[in-house]
């Protein structure tokens, strides 16, 4: 295992991490969490990719995979290196490369390592240092296990679904993708800690994570499985309202019940719920610097129980106060009284938005085939000594074929690199 | 004792509610020793609200709290005493990483932001979650799931163009990017203190952690100026591509035809392969043209059956299809949910209670997974095994009040 790092990652720590990343879009973020802090990521790639995955939406709406803005994105810092998996050169060719890397990543039940002579307990024989982290659709021990499944699949039978949208319509995908996020999420987390493990043991693992479980545990408060054990209730979709008002039972559904609010140029989030202590000391004073308060400064409101009874009132003062104010102002005089109110924002506001400008949050990404650099979403955590950094954008599909053979090989491309391959 | 490979990291968390406390529960159940300091004085949230049986008023039966704290111990400390504090530093002199997820200047107040905690042990690993970060003219502002959902732009890509951005009905941010972003950034670190001794510091903004989770939403506004509507349950990459309406109240089926084959063996499994040499769906592209109509002909056909039937049938011709399941569901029908990550977790103040289990499987290596703490359980284990103070001192410490 050599660990020898390029100078472009030399300070980030997960540099001389040799990943083969053979995953479907389930994957793709897992493999791009360890790329961006540093990996030697290479994806294995052929001529049906160019087919398969050319997802939009595309750079300009031109079609083409180089133009795939989800390669783009998902695919930053890795490389691609051209190998058919089906000719026998090309699995030789992939066998020598699992001899040098640390971790294999892959999707299934459709990974493209099932189609190989060897099998799964062989490379375990073979490679026992190689860490293997295979992202499922349901878990092997799963009834379902070879039940496919996308992003909507996998958030309808994890119960996030049922959760999501209002009840009138029907259950709604949650936006960006984000079974695809949690399972990515899961397995870059597996995988390192079988990484700290083989620092230890110097032995790989079979690292297994499947998007249904993943993406189920994003419910275990809205809809938590004791609902169900204890009251025998299954939560539903509550549109506007917050999803612990409805149907209600606890006290954490005091005050007011819904978690969106229409505003004069749009929409603000506020959570009336969990909110520290004195909240609605604060909430009277933030309505009253805007005159909104109506009779809510009546001291029959200072009991929570009154107040629990007025729910609808007091919800429609809050209503009519947001009407009058434009989002940003709503937002920045609430938080000034520590009252959790946030703006729904569109991509378009993020750029406008002076912390993120502070903190320097987006990333320019230099395209060196279009000479040209596009901005990125940046660092998901700032890590003091080791950066995240998005060094290098996607790869042309096998951009990086004889570089990584070389390296990685130490093998002049030509002398394995043939026709077949 | 369980060979687990975390087992040589101890953990102070100092994590209160979902996205701290989240962040450290994959370190517990794979062996850490995840130390919660807690306090009676003000009791975390997360301890009496949300799911809770009906009847019994205690800090240590809440369902989500149960659930996100697997493995942990509990000491309970008050932190606004000399004392207190000075024990909160011992234990920070012999832990590896101390985590918060309060917001603002919480920890400064106290003494324990990371320039204080170098000096109380100089490889320490500390990271900082507040919604907005460590620096910048917001980093006091707060808020939870609801609020930075809503504020990093996921809720504006989810639901019906005419319909309000609903959001997610979860508190999605305190389960997904933030704390398995904060994991993630932590076993990293610890990777790079082992090999270099040295610390560092992990600042994490729950709402620039919740922004990474937009996929290509960013880049069709800054290399396309577009910015992305609610689509729906509609994809740019496949159709058909919705949940169904299927036979029963509130009941769907969700499809997603990926690729031409896919679409072929959809067509036969429903019955209708003519549909395949109809050139009206004959691509992607004009089964995209033609989506709505497609849809009503394919709830038409889904309306009057089953949706477990309907799921089953489009797997065996290996089409992805999944059932919008309710808890209900999982616990009832989905007997592979029960047994995979279902965990009957026994309670000594509750007869029953379901608690997801870890949702990483490592070869060769069974995750810990032990009930989640009672409300400062460990205190004397803390202190006299992990701390080593005596006996008598440690009944002092239980006298003077500053074990609460």
């Amino acid at each position: 295992m050599s660990s020898k790092c390029p100078d472009t990652t030399q300070d980030q720590v997960l540099c001389g991490v040799k990943i083969i990343d053979l995953t479907s879009p389930a994957g793709f973020y897992c493999s791009k969490l360890l790329a961006d802090l540093g990996a030697d990521v290479i994806r294995i790639e052929d001529s049906s990719t160019a087919e398969i995955e050319n997802y939009g939406p595309f750079y300009e709406s031109k079609k083409h995979i180089d133009n795939s803005l989800y390669r783009w994105h998902f695919h930053t810092n890795k490389r691609s290196v051209e190998l058919n998996l089906s000719s026998k050169n090309g699995e030789e060719i992939f066998l020598d490369l699992l001899g040098v890397a640390d971790v294999l990543i892959t999707t299934e039940p459709e990974s493209k390592i099932a189609h190989l002579k060897i099998g799964k307990s062989e490379i375990r024989a073979k490679h026992p240092k190689l860490i293997h982290t295979s992202i499922r659709a349901f878990s092997s021990q799963s009834i379902y296990s070879k039940y496919k499944a996308t992003d909507i699949v996998a958030l309808a039978m994890s119960g996030l679904m049922a959760i999501t949208g209002f009840p009138e319509d029907p259950p709604n995908q949650m936006g960006g993708e984000q079974a695809y996020h949690m399972t990515s999420m899961h397995a870059a987390t597996g995988t390192l800690i079988a990484l700290l493990n083989r620092d230890f043991t110097g032995l790989g693992k079979d690292v297994e994570v499947s998007m249904q479980e993943c993406t189920s545990l994003a419910t275990l408060q809205t809809a938590n499985l004791n609902y169900y054990t204890w009251q025998n209730v299954s939560r539903e979709r509550t549109g506007l309202n917050h999803p612990f008002s409805v149907p209600r039972s606890d006290e954490s559904s005091s005050n007011y019940p819904r978690t969106l609010y229409q505003c004069k140029d749009g929409w603000v989030s506020y959570s009336a719920h969990l909110a520290p202590p004195g909240a609605w000391e604060r909430f009277l004073k933030w309505l009253e610097d805007h005159d909104s308060q109506q009779d809510l400064m009546d001291s029959k409101y200072l009991d929570p129980e009154t107040r629990q009874s007025n729910q609808t009132h007091i919800d429609e003062v809050m209503a009519n106060h947001c009407l009058k104010l434009p989002a940003q102002e709503l937002y920045h005089s609430a938080q000034r009284y520590r009252l959790l109110c946030v703006p729904v924002q569109d991509i378009g506001d993020l750029f406008i938005d002076e912390q993120l400008n502070e903190r320097s949050f987006f990333t320019r990404v230099k395209h060196e085939d279009r000479s040209n650099s596009f901005t990125y979403p940046g660092a998901p955590y700032k890590l003091s000594e080791t950066p995240w950094r998005i060094q290098n954008s996607a790869p042309k599909i096998g951009q990086h074929t004889e570089e990584v053979l070389e390296e990685w090989l130490h093998n002049h491309a030509g002398d394995v690199f043939t026709t077949d391959a | 004792m369980l060979n687990l490979p975390l087992s040589n990291i101890r953990i102070a968390d100092f994590g209160w509610m979902i996205a701290g406390p989240l962040a450290t529960r994959v370190f517990a159940n794979f062996g850490a020793q995840v130390i919660r300091i807690e306090s009676t004085s003000r009791i975390d949230e997360i301890r009496v609200v949300g799911a809770k049986p009906d009847g019994i008023d205690s800090p240590n039966v809440a369902g989500v709290f149960n659930d996100i704290n697997t493995s942990k111990l509990s000491m309970t400390l008050d932190l606004n005493t000399e004392l207190g504090l000075s024990l909160a530093k011992h234990l920070i002199e012999i832990s590896d990483v101390v985590t918060n997820n309060f917001r603002g200047d919480r920890m400064s107040k106290w003494g324990l932001d990371y320039g204080q905690l170098k000096k109380i042990k100089p490889d320490i690993i500390a990271l900082s979650m507040p919604m907005m970060g460590s620096d910048g003219p917001h980093q006091h502002y707060g808020g939870n799931g609801i609020n930075i959902i809503a504020g990093a732009g996921i809720s504006g890509i989810t639901g019906y163009p005419h319909r309000a951005p609903v959001g997610t009905g979860s508190l999605y941010p305190d389960f997904s990017g933030n704390p398995n972003h904060a994991a993630i950034a932590l076993l990293a670190a610890i990777r790079y203190r082992n090999r270099t001794g040295k610390g560092q510091f992990i600042d994490l903004a729950q709402y620039e952690s919740t922004i990474s989770l937009l996929g290509t939403s960013v880049l069709e506004y800054t290399a396309n100026n577009k910015i992305p509507d609610r689509p729906g349950n509609k994809s740019p990459n496949m159709a058909p591509h919705s949940v169904y309406p299927c036979k029963g109240t509130d009941r769907w089926c969700a499809i997603a035809v990926s690729n031409e084959q896919e679409w072929s063996n959809f067509t036969k499994a429903i019955g209708k392969p003519e549909w395949a040499s109809q050139s009206k769906y004959s691509t992607m592209e004009q089964r995209k043209k033609h989506e709505e109509e497609l849809d009503k002909k394919i709830s038409s056909w889904t309306s009057s059956r089953d949706a477990y039937k309907i799921m089953d049938l489009l797997q065996n011709h290996g089409v992805p299809a999944g059932v919008v399941q309710d808890t209900k569901d999982l616990l009832t029908r989905d007997p592979s949910y029960t047994k995979t990550h279902v965990v009957d977790m026994a309670h000594p103040e509750v007869d029953s209670m379901k608690i997801h289990g870890e949702t990483i499987s490592i070869s060769d290596v069974e995750s810990k997974f032990d009930r989640a703490p009672l409300l400062g359980e460990h205190n004397d284990f803390v202190l006299g095994e992990i701390l080593g103070i005596d006996e008598s001192k440690i009944d002092d410490l239980y006298v003077s009040g500053v074990l609460r």
